[in-house]
């Protein structure tokens, strides 16, 4: 069986018949690769379509829980478009509004309008790709991402349901946030996602309110 | 010393020959003599015009009048300033302008040149620019320029393939340069010297890389080749000793470095020293996609060492897209030895199989004595041998670069320096090509010779695995009583199940799990 393997004339060859690459830059002692850190990734994403919960904490008058849809469109590894993220919330009384209004009756309801309704379209920056061995068992996939864009907002005291639209504000806002992504699969996955809308204007009142609107998401992912 | 005496009867043909080629004179016109008697008249002359010359030797007149033109020194200039504007593209057409309208004898010629070459190179082009650069430091109508065409040239060969005929062999070699700054001495000497190696002057060689400046770039590529040649005359010790002394010069050069690293590697496995060689072939830092040789390499010191898990680990390594060309039949016999030395026989079987199914065509082929060119897989083979791969790399830039003067049209369309470049470039082109052709023969005889080679020794492997599943029939235990290693939860190792995606840092850390189902017998033949 063969055991001498390595020819010694083919070493010579490749040598003297190619000029050793001179490809370095003497400043350089590292040469770079033509590849990135992974040469295949599993979990390509290309058109991704979400569903999931919605809970919006931060309005001190009413809690929000509602669902959200979501489609985005993959252009590479680094940047996306999701080009809707579309929501509803059924609003919760909080307690601070239940007082408020026992205590001082000449409050009246529509000075709380809560998010109904609520469009983003956001850039997605995906700032990090990798992997985790879970107990040694199994291996988890995740990316987590930046998003940065715009919002408009539904914003209503009462249920839509009441058809009471008289104190309702649309609104325009900053979005922007932080999420999370897991892989089941290539294809499935599920998400976190924490955004906040910083609200700039109201189109039917015509004031500035800015004010704070923040959303945690939880969703199901599928690439199509 | 001879001396040749010339016969008289030597000079009669010469005689003729000399009338024969020399030039009768065009009499003049009205002064032909009448056709004497018996002769047939000749026919009449093409049809003349006012000047009393025929269409044809009008155009050729134009011609030579468009040729006289003179185009004045303004034009180079205008080319200069534009190029010292940042406006390359317009450099260039004025440079040209006064380089096609002046000969080579002209007072800025030389510069014109020079400044055209740097044109080109600014803009991408870098043959026209090695053409350019070429011409001034071989014409050397301008002496002056030689310093800096030399370091461009040298700059350019660093950085992209080129034409290592013209730079190397017509150029560096075959020139005298008379005193040129150190650094480019030594980028002279070295070349000259590798030449010299090359062509089995050794001792004119040796007298080249003597002149090299210590710690320079040369310098260590010098003892590289200097190393190699002690390879060739199998004095390892004095070969490692060369190669040692490069690495232990704490140089910061990474070609010079990681070839070193490896071929050290190299000649500690033929000394059998597995341990020092693997412990080497890990300290390469080359990019992953010049590593596959290098995977391979340790695949075989590590099943040297009997850690069959590593080494089938390397072998799954070679999977990865970035080693998809590598020719690598020596993947399968590797497996198959594993395999077969763990007593997986069904699956050694199924090794010399695959090798059959991805080369077979390929060894069918040589066995018919068709034409191997036409076969897929050899032809991609030769093409990776190292002289071949030089080549191959140019003449995709050519392609490149020939590709890009199309966006140049506007500028170079209308004034000739679009289809002088497209000339230099399909010239070029085709002269690589020739020149790979004839390499192309040797290489693929050299891959043909190793498919067959590896042919017989998977056909001897098959042989063995069949004996040894009968001697395993002939009565052993038909299942061996093993513990099987589990993977902890938790501790200091963290495992990743293999799925498929290739991250570059994790490559060298493969295992394979797999069992060992052998009893007592001929284990580690």
């Amino acid at each position: 069986m063969r055991t001498a393997r390595f020819s010694l004339v083919l070493l010579v060859m490749s040598v003297l018949l190619s000029v050793p690459s001179a490809r370095a830059q003497e400043q350089s002692y590292r040469e770079k690769s033509a590849y990135g850190p992974i040469q295949r990734r599993l979990f390509e994403l290309n058109h991704e379509i979400s569903i999931g919960w919605a809970y919006l904490p931060l309005d001190p008058f009413a809690k929000g829980y509602g669902a959200q849809l979501s489609y985005t469109i993959h252009f590479n590894h680094f940047i996306a478009l999701e080009l809707f993220r579309v929501g509803w919330t059924y609003n919760r009384d909080s307690k601070l509004k239940t007082k408020l209004l026992d205590q001082m009756p000449d409050v009246s309801p529509a000075e709380f309008p809560a998010v109904v309704f609520f469009e983003n379209t956001n850039l997605i920056f995906k700032l990090l790709y990798g992997k985790q061995s879970l107990f040694n068992r199994t291996v988890v996939h995740f990316e987590v991402y930046a998003t940065l864009g715009g919002a408009f907002l539904f914003r209503n005291p009462y249920p839509i349901w009441d058809g009471d639209l008289n104190n309702a504000r649309y609104e325009f806002g900053v979005n922007g946030g932080f999420g999370a992504r897991f892989w089941f699969s290539p294809r499935w996955s599920f998400k976190i996602d924490l955004r906040d809308t910083v609200v700039m204007l109201c189109f039917n009142r015509g004031d500035f309110p800015l004010e704070n609107s923040a959303l945690v998401g939880f969703s199901f992912a599928v690439n199509i | 010393m001879y001396s040749v005496k010339t016969q008289p009867w030597f000079l009669l043909p010469i005689l003729v020959a000399v009338l024969w080629a020399f030039p009768v004179p065009a009499q003049e016109e009205g002064s032909e003599a009448p056709p004497e008697e018996g002769e047939v008249p000749l026919p009449p002359p093409p049809p003349t015009g006012e000047t009393g010359l025929s269409d044809e030797e009008l155009k050729e007149l134009e011609g030579m009048v468009e040729e006289e033109v003179r185009v004045g020194p303004e034009v180079f200039d205008e080319g200069v300033k534009l190029y010292y504007e940042g406006s390359y593209v317009d450099a260039a057409r004025r440079l040209w302008d006064y380089l096609a309208g002046n000969q080579p004898g002209a007072d800025q010629y030389g510069y014109a040149e020079y400044f055209l070459a740097m044109a080109f190179d600014k803009v991408g082009l870098t043959h026209a620019a090695m053409e350019y650069y070429y011409n001034v430091a071989k014409n050397r109508t301008k002496p002056e320029l030689l310093p800096d065409a030399l370091q461009a040239i040298e700059r350019i060969s660093r950085n992209h393939p080129f034409d290592q005929e013209l730079i190397l062999k017509d150029l560096v070699y075959d020139t005298g340069f008379g005193y040129v700054r150190e650094d480019l001495r030594d980028f002279v000497e070295y070349y000259q010297g590798l030449l010299d190696y090359r062509n089995g002057f050794i001792r004119w060689g040796l007298r080249h890389f003597g002149k090299l400046r210590e710690d320079s770039y040369y310098l260590y590529k010098s003892r590289y080749v200097r190393a190699v040649y002690e390879l060739v005359k199998y004095n390892l010790d004095d070969a490692i000793k060369t190669f040692i002394e490069i690495l232990e010069s704490d140089i910061e050069l990474a070609d010079v470095v990681n070839s070193t690293r490896q071929s050290v590697a190299r000649i500690l496995f033929e000394q059998k020293k597995f341990k020092e060689a693997y412990k080497m072939y890990e300290t390469i830092d080359a990019p992953i996609e010049k590593q596959a040789s290098v995977f391979l390499e340790e695949a075989w010191t590590q099943y040297y060492m009997k850690d069959y898990r590593r080494a089938m680990g390397l072998l799954y390594a070679l999977e990865a897209p970035a080693f998809y060309r590598y020719f690598n039949p020596e993947k399968f016999l590797i497996k198959a030895l594993i395999y077969k030395n763990l007593c997986h026989y069904n699956v050694a079987k199924d090794a010399v199989a695959e090798f059959s199914h991805y080369y077979g065509e390929a060894i069918d082929a040589i066995y018919d004595r068709v034409d191997l060119d036409k076969n897929e897989i050899i032809l991609d083979a030769a093409l990776q041998e190292p002289a071949l791969v030089e080549l191959g790399r140019f003449q995709r830039l050519l392609d490149t670069e020939l590709g890009m003067l199309d966006n140049f049209s506007s500028a170079w369309g209308d004034n000739g320096l679009q289809d002088h470049l497209s000339r230099i470039y399909d010239l070029k082109i085709r002269d690589a090509n020739r020149r790979l052709e004839d390499k192309l023969d040797l290489g693929i005889r050299a891959v043909a010779e190793r498919l067959l080679d590896f042919d017989e020794q998977m056909n001897l492997l098959e042989y063995e695995i069949g004996l040894s599943i009968y001697k395993r029939l002939k009565g052993a235990p038909a299942e061996k009583e093993s513990k099987k290693d589990l993977i902890p939860t938790s501790g200091p190792m963290v495992y990743y199940e293999f799925d498929g995606e290739f991250w570059n840092d994790e490559l060298h850390d493969f295992r394979f799990f797999i069992e060992d189902r052998c009893f007592s017998e001929e284990r580690w033949e």
